[in-house]
Formats: structure tokens, C-alpha cells, sequence
């Protein structure tokens, strides 16, 4: 081999020749110390690069790529082209909804409450299924068991149990359907929503420490009144989000979302990310059908 | 024509027919290997996720002007390797003008196998130090397991000039990696001062291409 075929030499590296050709190759190469040296090169790089683990966007990092591809080039999002169907939750919801305010009210003093009362921009989501996603190898969150298919979302608890169960939908293919998703000490919880004072930076970095874990997603979609898929790629917290902001017709520059348990109640904890950083709002929302529990924050 | 390829060009028709849902699949389709391309291009993740974004601008604001003569990953992928290159000259950075911290062969942990291996640099870290031609190969055939043809295409230069790029960069890496020895001025510049058996007879020195 005196014209050092580096093709060879990779050809051999990669494993791509033949036996007998690689048997051959392998007398040249030992008869040209460069050469050797060379193959021995070429296979600690590939080796080198094999280590590298497979780079893929986050969840959230795609939900934000989205969001602000969308809006560069002026795609309106599923959810505004489809208007929602608004209509007033019937009285026994207003009744659970006005027992979980004062639950909220008896924890959160330092609250500014917005869920529960007024219940007219909620929109009229009559079912949600949910079915797992991604193969999960991570504990269970807190509360896993109340996500199970069919559960009411908007109707409150007290009408969850007697909802029909709406036919299971499925995520289009290749859908990026997870959340990111956290168990939250219930204590922890308590003390950051009952504390007047609590420091919503401090409780962002926490929630943040807490190492949002994909392995624990699940995917949800949820079937509106008049029978159509909310968004196919809308996760349950995703969900709890539409909802908020379709109230106030603000962009979303990002979120994190946990869950936790305040009072005995599931809760999914989600902190709203604006454009400015220093800019974000925390909102509990009620695990069983994205009430808005408690708000602090702008 | 491959089934994805095929795919790709009825969403791109579907996209500019106003059928937002095509936006939605494109993106699924290729999102992670645009940023895996950036990601290893530049390292740092934020500039990755911007540059991901641009480039996703860039193409569904051409989309209209996008031809079936070559698949439209290998225009995507095109765009993301020059959009990397654009972030790359804008922010100045220096190329692989330094070997790493610690990596000094005078440095007497060097001599310790067990202190050595502390003293390897992450791979990520030593592909940042590849000269950004040899980079771009590498990331393409090694890293997204793209042919050579198809990175040829999105490089611009001849699958001879890929193949030669890509063994010069694993070899680069590799011995920034094992610290054999200085990488040799040659193989980074592309200097004609010393004459290299790996130069590739079709791969001209580097910023002539």
C-alpha cells in the first residue's frame, strides 16, 4: 500500500469489507507502519463519535420551536382556527368549583385567585383520553392514577364519575405527545402556596432542581363538545395551558409543568414562560379537569 | 425517490396550499436531525436551538422556491449547515487554534494513564477544535448517518472531497482526543508546506471550496 488508500483504511475501520478483503488489507496495513497508525486513528474517531449520544429536542424546547415558528410566520395554532365552544358549567360544577375556592382560599392567602368563580371562558371540553406514551422505565408520578382514559376534565369532580367515557383518540403519527412532568412533594407545595412571602424564583429553580422527567410522560388529547381533537399533539398540561390562555389570547414562550398535591388534591403545577425571562406566572391547576386552583405571578 | 422524500414533497405542496398540517408533520420529520446537525455544528444547545429555528425560517419562507431536483432534506440540510456557518463567522469563533485545557503534552498528569484519562477532553469539546470543513463532514456521514452522495450535495463539493474530509476529521479527532500528538498544521490549514499522503487528490486545501 504506498499510496496510503485512505479509503481502504476507512472502508476498514467501518467494517465494511468483505472478509477476504479485509484479511488482504490487513497485510498491507501491517507492512506501512503509517498506514497502521492511521486505522488505529480512524477507529478510536469513529469510536470517539459513537460516544456521542444522539442530540434530540426536549419537549419543551420543541414546543417553544413550534410556537415560535408559528408565530413568525403567521400560522395561527389548531386551536384558533378551530374556535373553542363555550358554555357555562352547570350548577353542581359551580358548586364543586366554589368549595375547591374556599379549599384554595384557606391555603393560599398569598393567591391571586382566578379559577373557579368565574367559569363562563372555560371552554366545553366534555371528555379527555388519555393513553400512554413512550415506553416509560421511571416511577409512577404522583397521582398517575387519575389520568387514566375518560375522565371529565371541566365538569368538575363531582360529574367526572358519571361522564361518559369518550372513545379513546389516538396522537397522529409521530406526534410529539409527552410532557415533562415532575412529582412534587405535596409539603413542599403547601409551603410555597400557603407562604405569602414565597419566593416565586425560589420555587421555579426547585421545581427546576427537580429534574423534569420525560420517562414519567404520558400523552393526552382532548375531544371537544362537538366532537373534534382539541390539538393532536396537545399533552394534558399542554391542555391546562390552551385553556388558560385561551382566555387571555397570550403567546406562551415556554413552560415547565409538575405535579403535586395540595390539600389531598392532585395539582399540575405549571410555570408559564414569557419572552422575557425574568417574566413567568405560576398557576395550580386542578389534575382532574385544568381548573385554575391558584395563580401567583403576572 | 425514497417514500420520505416522496413524503417531504407532498407536504411541502400541502404547506404552500395552506394545509398547516403539513407544517406540523415537516417539522416532526426532521426537527431532530436539523438539531443534532446544529447542536454538534456549534456546541452550544441555546445557539443550536436558534439556529434550528432560522433555519426552519429560512426554509418555509422559500418553500415556494424549493425544485424536486434534489430532496428536500438535502435543501434543508443545506440551508442548516449554511445557516451554522453564518452563526459561526458572525460570533468569530476560533477554530481549533488550541488544544484543550489541560491537554498540554508537557503536563506531568499526562504521563499517568489513570490522570490522563481525566485529563481527556469530551468528545464534543475536541469536535469543536476540527477545522469547521472537516466538522461538517464528519457530523453529516458519522454523526447523521447521512451517505456521502447526499452530504456531498448539501456540502456542494465531490463525494472524493467528503470522503477525504471525513477521514481527516476522525483522524484530527482522534488524536486531539488520544493525545498522540500535536494535530498537524497540514491537515488543519491545509498547508502545502509538508506534503500529507491523506490528502485527498480531488479535495482541495481548505477555503478554496
Amino acid at each position: 500500500m504506498h499510496n496510503h488508500d485512505y479509503e481502504l483504511i476507512m472502508a476498514l475501520a467501518e467494517g465494511t469489507l468483505g472478509p477476504a478483503a479485509a484479511a488482504s488489507a490487513r497485510v498491507e496495513i501491517d507492512a506501512c507502519p503509517e498506514c497502521a497508525q492511521d486505522l488505529e486513528l480512524q477507529i478510536e474517531g469513529l469510536r470517539a463519535l459513537q460516544e456521542l449520544p444522539t442530540a434530540s429536542l426536549t419537549e419543551l424546547e420543541s414546543a417553544r420551536l413550534h410556537r415560535n415558528l408559528r408565530r413568525e410566520l403567521g400560522i395561527a395554532r389548531p386551536r384558533e382556527q378551530q374556535p373553542v365552544a363555550r358554555r357555562r358549567l352547570p350548577l353542581a360544577a359551580l358548586g364543586t368549583a366554589a368549595a375547591v375556592l374556599v379549599a384554595v382560599v384557606l391555603v393560599g392567602p398569598g393567591l391571586n385567585l382566578i379559577g373557579g368563580a368565574d367559569s363562563s371562558d372555560a371552554p366545553d371540553i366534555v371528555a379527555a383520553t388519555a393513553e400512554a406514551s413512550r415506553a416509560t422505565t421511571a416511577a409512577p408520578a404522583v397521582g398517575q392514577d387519575l389520568f387514566e382514559a375518560g375522565e371529565s376534565v371541566t365538569e368538575g369532580a363531582a360529574d367526572a364519575a358519571a361522564a361518559p367515557t369518550a372513545a379513546p383518540t389516538t396522537a397522529a403519527p409521530g406526534a410529539t405527545t409527552t410532557t415533562i412532568e415532575a412529582a412534587v412533594e405535596e409539603a413542599q407545595l403547601q409551603a410555597y402556596f400557603r407562604d405569602e412571602s414565597a419566593d416565586l424564583n425560589a420555587l421555579r429553580e426547585d421545581l427546576a432542581d427537580m429534574k423534569f422527567d420525560e420517562g414519567a410522560a404520558r400523552s393526552y388529547a382532548l375531544r371537544l363538545a362537538d366532537d373534534s381533537i382539541l390539538a393532536d399533539d396537545l399533552t394534558f398540561g399542554e391542555a391546562c395551558i390552551a385553556i388558560t390562555l385561551s382566555s387571555e389570547n397570550d403567546f406562551l414562550e415556554g413552560f415547565q409543568l409538575a405535579r403535586g398535591r395540595i390539600d389531598g388534591r392532585e395539582v399540575l403545577i405549571v410555570v408559564y414562560l414569557a419572552e422575557d425571562p425574568e417574566e413567568f406566572a405560576v398557576i395550580a391547576h386542578a389534575a382532574d379537569n385544568c381548573e385554575v386552583l391558584g395563580r401567583a405571578g403576572p | 425517490m425514497t417514500y420520505r422524500a416522496a413524503e417531504d414533497v407532498d407536504l411541502i405542496a400541502r404547506y404552500l396550499r395552506g394545509d398547516l398540517g403539513a407544517f406540523d408533520e415537516l417539522m416532526r420529520a426532521h426537527q431532530d436531525r436539523v438539531f443534532g446537525i446544529c447542536l454538534r455544528m456549534l456546541r452550544d444547545r441555546e445557539a443550536a436551538l436558534d439556529v434550528t429555528q432560522e433555519t426552519f425560517l429560512t426554509v418555509f419562507r422559500k418553500a415556494d422556491r424549493y425544485r424536486e431536483e434534489a430532496a428536500f432534506s438535502t435543501w434543508l440540510y443545506r440551508v442548516t449547515v449554511n445557516t451554522c456557518y453564518d452563526y459561526l463567522r458572525r460570533t468569530k469563533r476560533r477554530q481549533a487554534d488550541s488544544l484543550p485545557e489541560g491537554m498540554d503534552p508537557a503536563d506531568p498528569r499526562a504521563g499517568d494513564p489513570l490522570l490522563a484519562a481525566e485529563l481527556r477532553p469530551d468528545v464534543e469539546g475536541a469536535l469543536e477544535q476540527i477545522p469547521q470543513e472537516f466538522r461538517s463532514a464528519v457530523v453529516l456521514v458519522d454523526l447523521q448517518g447521512l451517505a456521502i452522495d447526499q452530504s456531498a450535495e448539501i456540502l456542494g463539493v465531490p463525494p472524493g472531497t467528503i470522503k477525504s474530509r471525513v477521514h481527516r476529521g476522525r483522524r484530527l479527532l482522534a488524536e486531539i482526543l488520544g493525545n498522540h500528538r500535536d494535530p498537524p498544521r497540514h491537515l488543519i490549514d491545509g498547508s502545502q508546506t509538508k506534503p500529507s499522503p491523506l490528502r485527498a487528490a480531488d479535495d482541495p486545501p481548505l477555503g478554496t471550496t
